[in-house]
């Protein structure tokens, strides 16, 4: 560790506080609109918090991997890491939290154009506010910056760091090639870490877990077809991070966000205010998480059933059944590793972007998508460099409307509210002018 | 050769990057009924190409100051290299070339194959993925690649590709490699027999000549270069030149003009091209892909972090007393690792300064001013006491 201050359990300590703080408001007064699932995600967040705090504070041995995007986190859970994905830390950031790391990295040489997104997960990788790794494993999945920043991390802390090397191929070749990969990184911590083995069976339930909740969000997928829409854009944000992979509470947290949803379909009510939904999105990429932009659309009409982070969006492929396997790898996968290669390959995000937009384009004939909203992200190379392309794709071929749209993830600081509210505004006016157009000459 | 007419025949291969020049050879091979194939980056095996008796084309980009029909596609603020390309394929400059071929050398690069893709140019437009790990597994991954795009390189434009051939072909880019290397040896001397700008030029002319010819050029200018020093006016200091996609002799000269001569490079387009020769120890593929794999790393392989020792290595054996660090904004790969690069040489005691680049030569000025105030902290610091 360089000049800083270790306090590896800062971040823990806050959030196991925030949590309990909202557990208890919650139950306190609870409030008739707001989802019940609500509570649950809550207590999870604030009992992993508590956990690793606990396991932080206690100064035993404690054998801590980060990880960022899809590597294999289950995995390393199931060998007895203590799985720090940065992602899902950066992402949870508060704005008042969010201005101190990007500074950090920046104040490190972390350049300041590349998606701030990456930047704040670069900061977790290095700030000192997580307990230090023992081990890093990046992915290339995403992207390569998301690859680099946990690179950093392994270098910062001069660990033993690797990253999985993803092709773009789907192929059972490619899930033979990424779960060797998997198994030669098992064999290193195996070697190099006390109290670090392979535990199957733990790796089978967290994939059974996983697999469940995944089919509630194919369910949630299909209310979300429904006019006017009962899902919020805002839900899509509700998800559980990947931290909480091995509660067994999480397929639970699915089961009551779908039954809410459900029931909500069922009653007739919408998201869209007084139920009159004019136009329907899908948000691709990421969003601002500092506001509500969902709410502001959804006030005006327009439902956003679809968020590229979202239930049931393109890239929450689980190949864990025969039919599915078999469908993206030509063959039935052997073993849990394999399973685990089988997801992180089912991303499409860093492949060619043929997936992505085949992906893109079913799901909007799926749900009925009349605009997509690019939200550009400056430095997002995987997004931004593509948008063009699925934009003129979707138009071309479903006649779906394009808004090509900037934002900051995290950084608020350069984020103009009423600017971006007049974009979206201003979008919509036109669409929604242009579509009564449409049916009036019918 | 007399000394005068080695003198003219260095000057002409440092001039064959040139757009004047460089499109003369595919022109010609065009016209005997040949096929010529684009690549972006030195990941790709060029010697598939030579064994299909193609003509690899590695290309330099438009070096506009801006690129407004790329803007259509793709944002301004990403990778400046792959927007220069994208401007020079929708302004018709590559469109002799029958195919382009891209590896995921970077998420932008990818996202260009898209875009090209897309757009239907060139028709024949292929992507690689390159694997990230150095490794058995990994050069076994991308032998396997590497079976699979011959085999649709041979359908798409009608080619053979045979072991023979290949072997052919690692010979004679071995050749080159040796003789690159060799001339690089010498810049370790005080007086090195070229600047970092001839460097770089000699360089890029492997880049679009038969390398039969490029081979036969540059080996009958050895004995010369053996014993020539570089014209170069009081250089006081030298540097180490870092960066991606530096294909602008322009920078070098800049630099060199300040007082300094770029004695050692670590650039795709330099050194990490020609570095590490194949070998013949085992199947064709399996060496190429071994050597691709293996040789200095770019900033996008995951084992970076050796190349940084690589430059500190090159620092001592080329008596280096600084590096510039001049990555092209837009270069994410690199832009991530300048963390780790800067602590590192830092720590080994090499001064080393970052400064963000344009593809094209731009902001020039800024740039002066940056390198006379590191060639003054270098100064400070050879001074005795």
């Amino acid at each position: 560790m360089k000049n800083r201050e270790v306090d590896g359990g800062k971040l823990f300590r806050e959030w196991a506080q925030k949590y309990d703080r909202r557990v208890r408001k919650i139950t306190e007064n609870p409030r008739p609109g707001m989802f019940k699932g609500n509570i649950l995600l809550y207590e999870m967040m604030r009992d992993y918090c508590r956990r690793e705090l606990e396991a932080w504070e206690s100064g035993r041995p404690m054998p801590v991997v980060y990880t960022v995007g899809n590597a294999a986190h289950r995995l390393w859970m199931a060998c007895g890491f203590h799985t720090y994905v940065l992602d899902c830390f950066s992402d949870y950031l508060t704005r008042e939290q969010a201005p101190y790391y990007l500074q950090l990295v920046r104040n490190l040489g972390f350049p300041d154009n590349t998606c701030d997104r990456v930047q704040a997960m670069a900061a977790m990788g290095i700030c000192g506010h997580l307990p230090p790794p023992s081990m890093v494993v990046g992915e290339l999945s995403d992207c390569d910056p998301g690859a680099q920043a946990a690179l950093w991390a392994g270098r910062y802390w001069r660990v033993p760091t690797t990253s999985l090397d993803i092709p773009f191929e789907q192929s059972f070749e490619a899930v033979e090639y990424v779960a060797e990969q998997l198994w030669e990184m098992v064999h290193l911590a195996e070697r190099e870490f006390p109290g670090i083995k392979y535990d199957e069976a733990r790796l089978r339930q967290m994939q059974a877990w996983y697999r469940e909740a995944a089919a509630l969000e194919r369910q949630i997928l299909l209310i979300s077809k429904h006019k006017p829409c009962a899902v919020a854009g805002r839900n899509a944000l509700r998800m559980p991070p990947r931290l909480l992979y091995a509660d067994p509470r999480y397929p639970e947290y699915f089961r009551i966000l779908y039954h809410e949803l459900r029931n909500r379909l069922d009653r007739g009510e919408s998201v869209v205010k007084d139920g009159d939904e004019k136009f329907r999105v899908f948000w691709m990429c990421s969003a601002p998480f500092y506001e509500d932009p969902f709410g502001f659309l959804e006030e005006r009409g327009c439902a956003i059933p679809l968020y590229e982070e979202g239930p049931g969006v393109p890239d929450k492929h689980v190949p864990g059944d025969e039919g599915s396997a078999i469908r993206f790898f030509g063959r039935k996968l052997e073993n849990p590793v394999q399973e685990e290669a089988g997801v992180i390959l089912c991303n499409h995000w860093a492949a060619t972007g043929e997936r992505r937009v085949r992906e893109v384009l079913l799901r909007c004939q799926q749900v009925g998508i009349e605009g997509l909203i690019h939200f550009l992200q400056p430095g997002c190379e995987t997004c931004n460099n593509l948008a063009r392309v699925l934009g003129d794709r979707v138009e071309k071929e479903l006649g779906i409307k394009n808004l090509y749209i900037e934002g900051w993830a995290q950084d608020m600081e350069k984020h103009n509210e009423a600017e971006f509210e007049a974009k979206l505004d201003d979008w919509l006016k036109v669409c929604l002018a242009e579509k009564e157009a449409r049916q009036k000459s019918r | 050769m007399a000394s005068t007419d080695a003198e003219a025949k260095l000057k002409w291969l440092i001039g064959v990057h040139l757009p004047e020049n460089r499109n003369q050879w595919a022109l010609e091979w065009r016209r005997q009924g040949r096929r010529v194939v684009g690549t972006l980056d030195c990941l790709i095996p060029e010697e598939i190409f030579y064994a299909a008796g193609m003509l690899p084309y590695r290309i330099i980009a438009s070096h506009r100051a801006d690129t407004p029909n790329a803007h259509l596609w793709r944002p301004v603020d990403v990778c400046r290299y792959c927007n220069h390309v994208l401007e020079s394929l929708l302004t018709g400059e590559l469109d002799f070339l029958d195919g382009l071929v891209f590896t995921d050398w970077d998420d932008d690069e990818r996202r260009l194959y898209d875009v090209s893709h897309h757009l239907g140019k060139p028709a024949f437009n292929y992507i690689i993925h390159v694997p990230h790990q150095n490794s058995e597994l990994a050069y076994n991954y991308y032998a396997k690649s590497l079976r699979r795009f011959i085999s649709d390189l041979e359908t798409a434009l009608e080619v053979k590709v045979t072991d023979d051939a290949l072997w052919e072909a690692i010979k004679i880019y071995d050749k080159m490699r040796r003789l690159l290397m060799k001339l690089y040896e010498w810049r370790k001397r005080e007086a090195p027999p070229v600047s970092g700008a001839e460097a770089l030029g000699i360089v890029l002319a492997a880049f679009f000549m038969p390398k039969e010819r490029y081979v036969a050029e540059l080996e009958s200018l050895m004995d010369y270069l053996e014993s020539r020093q570089t014209s170069l006016k009081r250089p006081q200091h030298r540097l180490l030149v870092a960066s991606d996609r530096l294909d602008n002799l322009g920078y070098m000269e800049l630099i060199e003009e300040e007082g300094a001569v770029v004695a050692m490079d670590d650039l795709d387009t330099g050194s990490r091209y020609f570095w590490q020769t194949a070998g013949s120890d085992s199947d064709p593929l399996y060496v190429l892909a071994r050597r691709y794999i293996s040789k200095p790393a770019c900033p996008r392989m995951f084992f970076f972090d050796q190349q940084v020792e690589q430059v500190a290595q090159w620092v001592k054996e080329y008596n280096i007393d600084g590096v510039l660090h001049l990555p092209h904004m837009g270069s994410f790969d690199r832009l991530c690792c300048n963390p780790y690069f800067l602590e590192r040489l830092t720590e080994l005691g090499i001064p080393v300064m970052t400064f963000l680049r344009e593809y094209h030569l731009a902001n020039v000025g800024q740039l002066k001013t940056r390198i006379g105030a590191f060639l003054e902290t270098l100064e400070a610091r050879a001074r005795p006491g």
